[in-house]
This record gives structure tokens, C-alpha cells and sequence, in this order.
């Protein structure tokens, strides 16, 4: 199985997508002649032409609504929206377009669209190019929000978000693009949407998380097994709709929580995994669930010293998990 | 009587002079006298909404006094089934002079299950129906805009010909960043759609002097690179000529066109409003000079298409239509509350 | 004509069960086959499940009563029309409408760790307290109404009681008195008194796995001797002035544990073992034995050793009959084993010397499963010819076990750590344990014990697979 990067998994299945099905196209920011800033739409422009891959005016409300647009006459877009920091303007598209046009309409339309973002921190990129913006999303039914962790989920999902029937935002780390490399099966495959992965089975903590952070929780999961804990990490990737009963048995079988996020802690999904856990599962608790998050401030500062230390690491996961550990 | 900025949209040249206006623009007599048998159903829905609203039966109405002649002059140059048509919220004389029936729209105002337009679920107002492409909208002002544009980009990577999208909106939508970046991205592609303002001078209370830094909306079109046409939005035969021209223009790949239809609103923004507030009584009282209905039903009358007792049997068969569907709407139950969850998702099979 | 229950013969040796919980009252319908009461013996707590469908027409032994095996518990009447409940039984007057008869969850008192503070600060033994929400759960509201009755008898109105915040922060909350919900639930499923327990979590707490580990480490009791009525207690806070009921349970251990020190004449003896080697191939080992299924653990590995030493010296695998001294001729390993979630169980691994390290794993695992399902039998829990209890799973390093009567020996395996050890002139670090073997002197002599314990050492030290 070939190996890739992230982004070369984000690109191999938009390629893989739009040779399998004509309906499939991209528009957004610099994502043709250039290949997007980041160059996940790279080569796309030269190999399907400009009608299907569209470079766009500055104009994030004009992309996603020119998307909805599209996908009512049946296309399939995959918007993309050049930072998650950028997102804010076309949210009103998103929320109160996208995601309602199939309820409002009882059916009648649909709107199947893919909003691509790069999303976090930890490449300098200050408080405008470094944003976690899920939030804006997870509260939000009709839509679904999907984060991949891995490669090989990368493309999975993006797959499954493109022949999804609805509207999907898809956020990806932008420090995985090119860090994180796995094997990357050749051609058009799936992971179902809404299914959380199990990336470690432990039975004293359960570890939930997505995005970059899997990788630093798996980091301190393993550092702090050594010392006799044993943490359950799960890759939740589905923010919304949430995978409930994975989250659940996790949880009432280690009977601790936590959270780990690189959104801001108030008003992340933490909150709502640790309501959900509060309602379903108060009589496993032993321990108040907590959540390990970035701080309350608008986002990374442009100072390295600061942004390292707003940055979510392994060691700080692990001080938490030994916390908790010690309850 | 429309007034073009550009000469080049003027309206066909004119076989005979001597013809009423709706023979030179290809209209038969009967055409004519369907839109207006249409408008004035349109206008009896409307006001039996404002009757129901105060037996609670009806919780939210707004009008579309007014704009009949601008919505139906535009529904002549549709295809409705083929066209994509993008409405707001004021084009309920549209939806119905696309297809849908007084019934469809009391059923809509009234929030019934069967509602077409959302199955109950949308306020009065967001008017839908995929069959006959109509497209459903939020009511975010303006943000339906991009929609229109998403479809003519459609037809372009579909390379679909002979196929176009026009959307709806208020000169208060103007305003509006959508609305911009719709604008600007028909422009840049030049895409096959048709933007139509109707112009009533409110954007519920702001007078548009106060909303609109220009005299006249057509003219923003120069800034986003398509032509601006300003037309009386009163006169049916205007507003056809010149969406006719915009949307065969779009159709043949010549690009997006801006459309003002300057009209009146005769009655306040909805049921929730009081527009003796702000509009001069002067004003108010000149309202009854604008109205489109009166306008058509005197040019029918001119020119021997209908008399009064014609025109007064209409009226009252018009009026026993609408009596008929209040009464088949009030009688259809509310849904099953389950339903409340129903279409949030689709299902995998659908994809 | 109504259905008889009476108290089945649960295993082999039963003589008599506690009722320890009626999961429906007098004039309630159930179905067939619905759990309709707990009976815990000194050996399982198990469900019983109705004989036929009907209403409860009369409860004989009520909650906490120990009774003879044959002993009538309760009468049924004729099922009732439809799924609703006949109103013709003698249906108490206070009934609570009857559910539908879908399976009934039993349902255990639990205390919120809010109701846990306030009972603390305010000096409520909680024993005395009767919950009120759902399934007998004690609220914060319940304590202080008990506070305040409790008060007003004795001195009047205070005015402190009823007024204590409900978010204070977290900080204010004494540890050593917090009773998380899951301590809560399995202290009250397991019966377990908590006031009885030392907690190891942070600032002295009870946490979830001393919970675990108490109810693993408490050696199963041989046949209950008398029958004492005692009401099942929800679990307690902390220390307080007055007495506490004695449970069966509770009761049970006492006994034996008396009887046991005064039946055979304990000697402890305590060897060192290195678990490297071990340690080394199940590092090794895991991986493949996670893909067949199978969790392996340092359990198995002792058992395994200790199984084929017991062949070695039988007088550690016999027992004391006055007039002889019986070898038995299999071996029986009983182990005391904490589970994941639904508490704890001590199973015996039958016939341990003919198992395989796999095939050990797997009964262990199995045996893990089917009290996790509650499908274990009396008999998965009987005829023991040797215990192992595994006390370093809370910390302990060493211990003086009892032995579990009548067998000749127990063997307690303390916490496996990294300590330093000189080897060959060298400064080494090893994980070590110590292992602590009870024997009955009456059986064994310092000699044969220390040459059994030293087989297992050598075993453990030496594995080889």
C-alpha cells in the first residue's frame, strides 16, 4: 500500500472522487492555477481544466453559496475555505442555507456539499491563521462536521463527505499536512461518517479527542502507561452528529474522562461530551470528568514563546491523565 | 414605457404600431387576461392571510401587493420546470404565476403539513417547490443570491445550454455582502443569470435614500461588468420586455443582467408592521394610483379584452376559489409530532 | 391456585441464602422469567427469576432474612388479564402503579457525592438515612431532611441545618468523605461497607479501585452458620458515634476468618521473586495473544507456575482431617480477580495444572466475561484446593493471608515494582515482588512450605514459556 502524507491523502482522493464521478468539482481561493496555498488542489487545474476546478474571487459567503447553488442542480462541490479563520463570513451560508435547505424544504431539496478547512495552530500563523473555528458547527443539526486524524481516515472521510447527501464541513490540521505520513490505499474508499475509532484500548481513563491531538494524547498515553496508567484513547472524528455509544461504553467501562482539544475550552465540543457523559453515564464517574483545552484567548499569539506555550502538547496531556490518574 | 439604460436591451422593435402593446411583444389576449385573473387571485390570497392572521390561523403574512405586474411581466419569460427561479420573500405572486395554485400558498401561510413550499416548517414567505424549480430560501435577506449564481455556474460545468437562473430580491438586499459577492462572482464568470430587483423604495421602515447611496439600483450593475436595465415595475408589458431580454441574453451565453422594477408597496411590510408610522399620508393616500391590477384590468378594458361585467364575474369566481381553498387548508390537520425529526438527514441509498 | 417459590438449591453445598432484594412488592404483576429477587449466599449473589406470571400476592421473607434452602419466599396469583395489573390481589394501598412488565433492572441505592458531603459535614450516618429518588437513591435533600428531623428532636431549631450551598467548589469538600457515583454503585452492589475501607486516591478518597480491590481481597466464606435478619445498609461516609448493622456478608467473613485463625495454626513465610522474565515474555506474548482473543495477565502466569508446583509438594494442595491428611487429587485454583466494571468475582480455575498459559488466559477471560454477563454458577465459585490473592494490587507489598478453609495454604502476591537489586556485583533494576505464603502448620512444616514457595519463585523467576 503506497504511503502519503495527509495532504497527499486529501488530494489523492479528490482526484480518485472527481475521476469516478463528473458531478464532482472544487472551487475556492488560489485552489487552481497556484494549487491552493497549501497545494492539496495541486495538478488538479491541469488535469480536469478550469470548469472543475475553480478559482474564486475573495468572497467566502460567494464560494459556499455558489456551492449550494451547484449541488441543487445535482453537482457535488467541495469548497474550499483558504484558512478555518475565513469561515466566519460564509457561515450564514453554512448554518442557514446549507444545513437547512433539506428540513426547510420537507425533503424537496438537498444540498450535498463538501467545505473544506485547514484548521490549528502551531505554524506561526498568528491569530488569523490559526484558528479552531468547529464550534461554530457543532451545534448545528443537518449539518455534519467531520476532523480526520490520519492519512488513511483523511481520505476515507473525504470520500464519504463528497458522496455524503448532505452538507459536511471538513476541517484538517494544518500540521499534519505534511508531518503525519501513513498508507494510503490507491482508488475510492470510505469511512463511514459518524463512528468514532477506538485508537487505544485502556481501562482506568478515557481519552477523547481528535484532529492533531490524537497524536500528542497517543504520545502521552504511552508515556504515562509506564507509570501503571492505563488510558483509552478514542479518535472521535465525527463532531457532529457525536458517536454517542462509542463514548458511553468507553466511558463506563474506565470510569474517567478526558478531553482534550485544541478549541478554545469554553464552548468546545469538551462541554458537550462532558454533558453527554453527566446525563448517560453520573453513576460510572469516579472522577469529575475534565477537559484539557486551549486557553481562552481568541487564538495562538505570533510571539513563538507564547504560541508554544498556548500549544497542547504530549506532556501537558500526560500531567492531566496523571491527575486524574490520582483522583 | 420602460426606460433602458442600455439601448441595446430595447424590447423587439414593434411589427405594427398600431398594435396594443402585448400583440407586439408576442402576447395573445388571453395571456393577458390570465395574468390578470392570476394577479387579482394572488391579491385575494393576500388578503384573506390578513383575515386569517387575525383569527390566529395564520401567524405571519407579508405582502406582495404591489409587485404582481413586476413578478408575473417576469414569470412570462420563465420556463417553469426548466428555469431555476430564486425568490424572496415578497414573490408570492410569482410562485403562483410559476405554477403553484391559491391553495399551495394557503396551505403555506397556514403552516399545514402539505404546505409544498416546507411541509409547515418555514414562516409564510419562503415559497418552493423543486418541481417547478423553485428554489427554497432562508430568510437571511440576500443570501439567496449566490444560490442563483451556483446554479448558472452549474450549467457552465455541465455545459448545459439554453438554460438559465433569476433570482429575486429587494432594493434592501442591495446591501447586503451575499448580494456583493453574488454580483461580483456573475460578473467575473459571466454566468447565465438574471438578477431582478423590485424596487418598493422600504426596506421595512428606511426609506431607500437611506439604504441605497445611488438614485437608481440598476446603476450598481456597471461595477460588477453587466448591463443595468431600469424598468416601471407597474407595467407588466415593461417588465416582460426587459426579463425577456435578460434571460434570452443569459441563455445564449451573453452574460448576467441586473433588472430594477421601480413599484410600490401597497400595504405594510407584514402583519407585524404599522406603515402609517413612516410613510407621509400624502403618500399613502397616492398608494391607490400604483396599483398594478387596476393598471392591467384598465388596459384590458381599453383595448376591448374585457368589460365590467366580464371583469366582474371574474371577481367573483375568483373570489369562490379562494373561499374553496381556505377551507380545504383550515381543514387539514396538523402533522404527526414525530415529525418534527423528519428530513434532517438523508439517507445513504439516496447518495 | 397460586405459584409457590421457594429457595432453590443454588449449588452443591447451599444450606441457606440472604434475600437480599425483592425487585418487585406485594401486589405487583411480573412476568415470567423477570428477575424477582437477589438471594447472595456466602458464595454469589444471583437473581432468581419468577416462576410464572402473575401478581405478587405475598412476600414470606423479606429483605435481609437468611433462610433455609426449601424455605417458602413468596406466592403468586393467576396472571392477570392483558398486560395490566388485577386489582383483585391484596394490593397494598400505597402500590405505586405497576409497570409494564418488561424485565426488571434492579435498581441499588446510591448516594450522590453532593449527599455524601452534606451528610459529612452535617454528621448524618447515611445508614440511617431512607433515600427517596428512584431505586432507593439517597439525595442531598433526603440528608437534610434527616438532619433536620434528627435536630429538631434533639435541640430546637437550628439554623444552620437546610441551608448548606449546593455549588460549593470542589475545594471545600473534605476527600477522604467523597463517594463518587461509581464507588456509590458498585459499594452498593457488592454490599460493601465503605466506612471499613482506607481509600489510596488523592487526599485518603475511596476511589473505584479500592472498591475492586476490597471486594477481590475478601476471601470467600465457607456455608454461612446462622441465619441473622440484617437489613442490607446503603454504604457510609465516614466514622461516626453509634453501631453499624452487621450484613451476611459481613458476617460470613467474620466467622470464617475466626474460625479459620483458630483452626489452623498460621505461619506466613515471604520470598522475593523477579518478575523480569516474565515481564519479558508477555511483552512479548501480548500482541499474539490480543489476536486470538485473549488478555494476558500476570495472574495467569502465577498460576500457571504455582499449578505445577502444587504437583511438586501436595501437602500444599491438601487438607487437614484429623485422622489423616487428605491430597487432593486435582488442583483447584481459586484467584481473587478484579473486573472491569461490574466488580469482582473469585473464580476457580479448574483443573489449573492441565491448562496451558493460553488455555489459562482463556479461562480466565472467560470466567472474566461470564460474571461481566452475570452467567457465572455457584460452581464457578466452589472447591477450591489452593487460593491466590493478589493483595499488591493495592499497593500492598507484602501480607499475612488467611487461609481459606479447608485447604493448607494461600498465597498473597504483592505489587510488582522496579526496585534495585545487585546482581553479580551489579547495581540492576528489576520489577520484584514479594510473595507471601500462609501455610497450616499442621500440614506443612517451615521447610516443605519454604521448598513450595521456592519452586514458585524459581518458576516465576525462570520462565521460559
Amino acid at each position: 500500500m503506497p504511503e502519503r502524507t495527509f495532504l497527499e491523502a486529501i488530494r489523492s482522493a479528490l482526484i480518485d472522487e472527481m475521476t469516478t464521478d463528473q458531478r464532482v468539482f472544487v472551487l475556492g481561493q488560489d485552489v487552481g492555477v497556484k494549487g491552493g496555498v497549501f497545494l492539496v488542489t495541486d495538478g488538479l487545474y491541469q488535469q480536469f481544466g478550469a470548469c472543475r476546478v475553480i478559482d474564486m474571487p475573495i468572497a467566502e459567503a460567494g464560494i459556499v453559496g455558489a456551492a449550494i447553488g451547484a449541488a441543487l442542480h445535482g453537482l457535488r462541490p467541495v469548497a474550499e475555505i483558504q484558512f478555518a479563520d475565513y469561515i466566519q463570513p460564509a457561515v450564514d451560508q453554512i448554518i442557514n442555507e446549507a444545513a437547512k435547505l433539506r428540513y426547510r424544504s420537507a425533503g424537496d431539496w438537498t444540498c450535498p456539499i463538501v467545505v473544506r478547512a485547514p484548521f490549528g495552530s502551531g505554524i506561526h500563523g498568528a491569530l488569523y491563521h490559526s484558528q479552531s473555528t468547529e464550534a461554530l458547527f457543532t451545534s448545528t443539526p443537518g449539518l455534519k462536521v467531520v476532523i480526520p486524524a490520519t492519512p488513511y481516515d483523511a481520505k476515507g472521510l473525504l470520500i464519504a463527505a463528497i458522496r455524503d447527501p448532505d452538507p459536511v464541513v471538513f476541517f484538517e490540521h494544518k500540521q499534519l499536512y505534511r508531518t503525519m505520513r501513513g498508507e494510503v490505499p490507491d482508488g475510492c474508499y470510505t469511512v463511514p461518517l459518524g463512528t468514532a475509532a477506538v485508537r487505544r484500548t485502556g481501562r482506568q481513563i478515557s481519552l477523547f479527542t481528535y484532529g492533531l491531538m490524537l497524536h500528542h494524547s497517543l504520545t502521552a498515553a504511552e508515556q504515562v502507561a509506564d507509570e501503571g496508567i492505563d488510558v483509552e484513547v478514542v479518535d472521535l472524528r465525527t463532531l457532529y452528529p457525536l458517536d454517542r455509544e462509542t463514548i458511553l461504553a468507553s466511558v463506563r467501562n474506565t470510569s474517567k474522562a478526558l478531553i482534550v482539544h485544541e478549541d478554545n475550552l469554553t464552548g468546545g465540543i469538551g462541554g458537550e461530551i462532558s454533558a453527554l457523559i453527566s446525563e448517560h453515564a453520573f453513576e460510572y464517574l469516579d472522577a469529575p470528568v475534565r477537559r484539557l483545552a486551549s486557553p481562552d484567548v481568541p487564538a495562538t499569539a505570533f510571539n513563538e514563546a507564547l504560541e508554544a506555550h498556548f500549544m497542547l502538547n504530549a506532556d501537558k496531556i500526560a500531567h492531566a491523565l496523571r491527575e486524574l490518574a490520582a483522583y | 414605457m420602460s426606460m433602458q439604460t442600455d439601448a441595446s436591451l430595447a424590447p423587439p422593435p414593434a411589427n405594427d404600431p398600431a398594435l396594443p402593446r402585448h400583440r407586439q411583444l408576442g402576447l395573445s389576449d388571453e395571456q393577458v387576461l390570465a395574468a390578470l385573473a392570476g394577479m387579482q387571485r394572488v391579491r385575494n390570497v393576500d388578503d384573506r392571510l390578513w383575515q386569517l392572521s387575525r383569527q390566529g390561523k395564520a401567524h405571519f403574512v407579508i405582502t406582495s401587493a404591489g409587485h404582481e405586474a413586476a413578478q408575473f411581466g417576469c414569470a412570462w419569460a420563465i420556463r417553469a420546470g426548466h428555469d431555476y427561479s430564486v425568490p424572496y420573500y415578497r414573490d408570492m405572486a410569482l410562485a403562483l404565476a410559476l405554477g403553484q395554485t391559491s391553495l399551495d400558498l394557503l396551505l403555506h401561510g397556514m403552516g399545514k403539513p402539505t404546505d409544498p413550499a416546507s411541509g409547515g416548517r418555514q414562516m409564510f414567505g419562503h415559497f418552493s417547490s423543486r418541481a417547478l424549480r423553485i428554489v427554497s430560501g432562508s430568510s437571511s435577506v440576500g443570501s439567496h443570491i449566490v444560490h442563483a449564481v451556483g446554479l448558472a455556474l452549474a450549467f457552465r460545468i455541465t455545459g448545459e445550454q439554453d438554460i438559465a437562473a433569476i433570482t429575486f430580491f429587494g432594493e434592501g438586499a442591495t446591501s447586503e455582502g451575499a448580494w456583493h459577492e453574488g454580483m461580483t462572482i456573475a460578473g467575473v464568470q459571466q454566468l447565465p443569470v438574471v438578477f431582478v430587483c423590485e424596487n418598493n423604495g422600504y426596506a421595512i421602515s428606511v426609506p431607500a435614500h437611506r439604504e441605497v447611496p445611488v438614485r437608481d439600483v440598476a446603476t450598481k450593475a456597471a461595477g460588477y461588468g453587466m448591463p443595468g436595465v431600469i424598468v416601471d415595475g407597474t407595467d407588466i408589458f415593461a417588465v416582460y420586455a426587459a426579463a425577456r431580454t435578460a434571460m434570452q441574453r443569459a441563455r445564449s451565453g451573453e452574460g448576467p443582467t441586473l433588472i430594477e422594477c421601480k413599484l410600490h408597496r401597497l400595504r405594510p411590510h407584514s402583519n407585524a408592521d404599522d406603515h402609517s408610522k413612516y410613510r407621509p399620508a400624502a403618500e399613502l393616500t397616492a398608494l391607490a394610483q400604483h396599483d398594478p391590477i387596476d393598471k392591467l384590468r384598465d388596459y384590458a378594458m381599453q383595448h376591448g379584452l374585457l368589460n365590467v361585467e366580464r371583469w366582474q364575474a371574474m371577481q367573483q369566481q375568483l373570489k369562490a376559489e379562494v373561499d374553496a381553498a381556505t377551507l380545504a387548508a383550515d381543514q387539514v390537520p396538523n402533522p404527526p409530532l414525530e415529525s418534527l425529526y423528519d428530513h434532517l438527514y438523508g439517507s445513504a441509498a439516496e447518495a | 391456585m397460586p405459584t409457590e417459590l421457594k429457595l432453590p438449591q443454588l449449588s452443591e453445598s447451599l444450606q441457606e441464602g440472604t434475600i437480599s432484594r425483592w425487585y418487585r412488592r406485594e401486589g405487583e404483576y411480573v412476568a415470567a422469567f423477570d428477575p424477582l429477587l437477589e438471594v447472595e449466599t456466602d458464595k454469589v449473589t444471583t437473581d432468581i427469576s419468577a416462576p410464572a406470571s402473575g401478581t405478587i400476592l405475598k412476600i414470606l421473607v423479606p429483605e435481609g432474612t437468611t433462610v433455609k434452602v426449601g424455605t417458602l419466599l413468596v406466592l403468586i396469583g393467576p396472571p392477570a388479564e392483558a398486560a395490566s395489573p388485577p386489582p383483585a390481589a391484596p394490593t397494598p394501598a400505597d402500590a405505586p402503579p405497576v409497570p409494564a412488565p418488561i424485565a426488571a433492572q434492579p435498581s441499588l441505592p446510591h448516594v450522590s457525592p453532593v449527599a455524601a458531603k452534606v451528610a459529612a459535614e452535617l454528621g448524618v450516618d447515611l445508614t440511617q438515612v431512607r433515600g427517596t429518588a428512584p431505586g432507593g437513591r439517597i439525595t442531598r435533600q433526603d440528608v437534610l431532611d434527616y438532619a433536620h428531623a434528627q435536630q429538631s428532636v434533639q435541640q430546637p431549631a437550628p439554623p444552620s441545618v437546610g441551608l448548606a450551598p449546593i455549588s460549593d467548589p470542589p475545594d471545600t469538600f473534605d476527600p477522604a468523605t467523597i463517594i463518587t457515583p461509581a464507588v456509590s454503585r458498585l459499594a452498593a452492589q457488592h454490599n460493601l461497607d465503605l466506612r471499613l475501607l482506607r481509600g489510596t486516591g488523592r487526599g485518603g478518597r475511596i476511589t473505584r479501585a479500592d472498591v475492586l480491590a476490597a471486594v477481590a481481597l475478601t476471601p470467600p466464606a465457607p456455608p454461612a452458620p446462622v441465619a441473622v435478619p440484617s437489613a442490607a445498609p446503603p454504604p457510609a461516609v465516614r466514622l461516626a458515634a453509634g453501631s453499624i448493622p452487621v450484613t451476611g456478608m459481613r458476617r460470613a467473613i467474620a466467622v470464617h476468618m475466626v474460625q479459620s485463625v483458630a483452626t489452623s495454626p498460621h505461619v506466613t513465610t515471604v520470598m522475593e521473586v523477579d518478575f523480569s522474565a516474565v515481564a519479558a515474555h508477555r511483552r512479548a506474548q501480548r500482541a499474539a495473544f490480543a489476536a486470538r482473543g485473549l488478555r494476558l495477565t500476570y495472574t495467569a502466569y502465577v498460576v500457571a507456575v504455582v499449578a505445577q508446583a502444587l504437583q511438586q509438594h501436595p501437602l500444599a494442595n491438601a487438607r487437614w482431617a484429623e485422622t489423616e491428611i487428605v491430597l487432593n487429587a486435582a488442583v483447584h485454583i481459586g484467584v481473587a480477580t478484579a473486573l472491569d466494571t461490574t466488580g469482582l468475582i473469585v473464580p476457580v480455575i479448574r483443573h489449573a495444572d492441565e491448562l496451558s498459559l493460553a488455555g489459562l488466559a482463556r479461562q480466565i477471560e472467560d470466567l472474566a466475561q461470564r460474571a461481566r454477563a452475570g452467567t457465572l454458577t455457584p460452581e464457578d465459585v466452589g472447591g477450591g484446593t489452593f487460593t491466590i490473592t493478589n493483595h499488591g494490587t493495592s499497593g500492598s507489598l507484602w501480607s499475612t493471608p488467611i487461609i481459606h478453609q479447608p485447604q493448607s495454604a494461600i498465597l498473597g502476591v504483592g505489587v510488582i515494582e522496579e526496585r534495585v537489586k545487585v546482581i553479580g556485583g551489579m547495581l540492576a533494576i528489576r520489577p520484584m515482588a514479594y510473595l507471601s505464603l500462609s501455610f497450616d502448620h499442621r500440614v506443612l512444616d517451615g521447610a516443605g512450605a519454604d521448598a513450595f514457595l521456592a519452586s514458585v519463585q524459581a518458576g516465576l523467576a525462570g520462565w521460559a514459556g
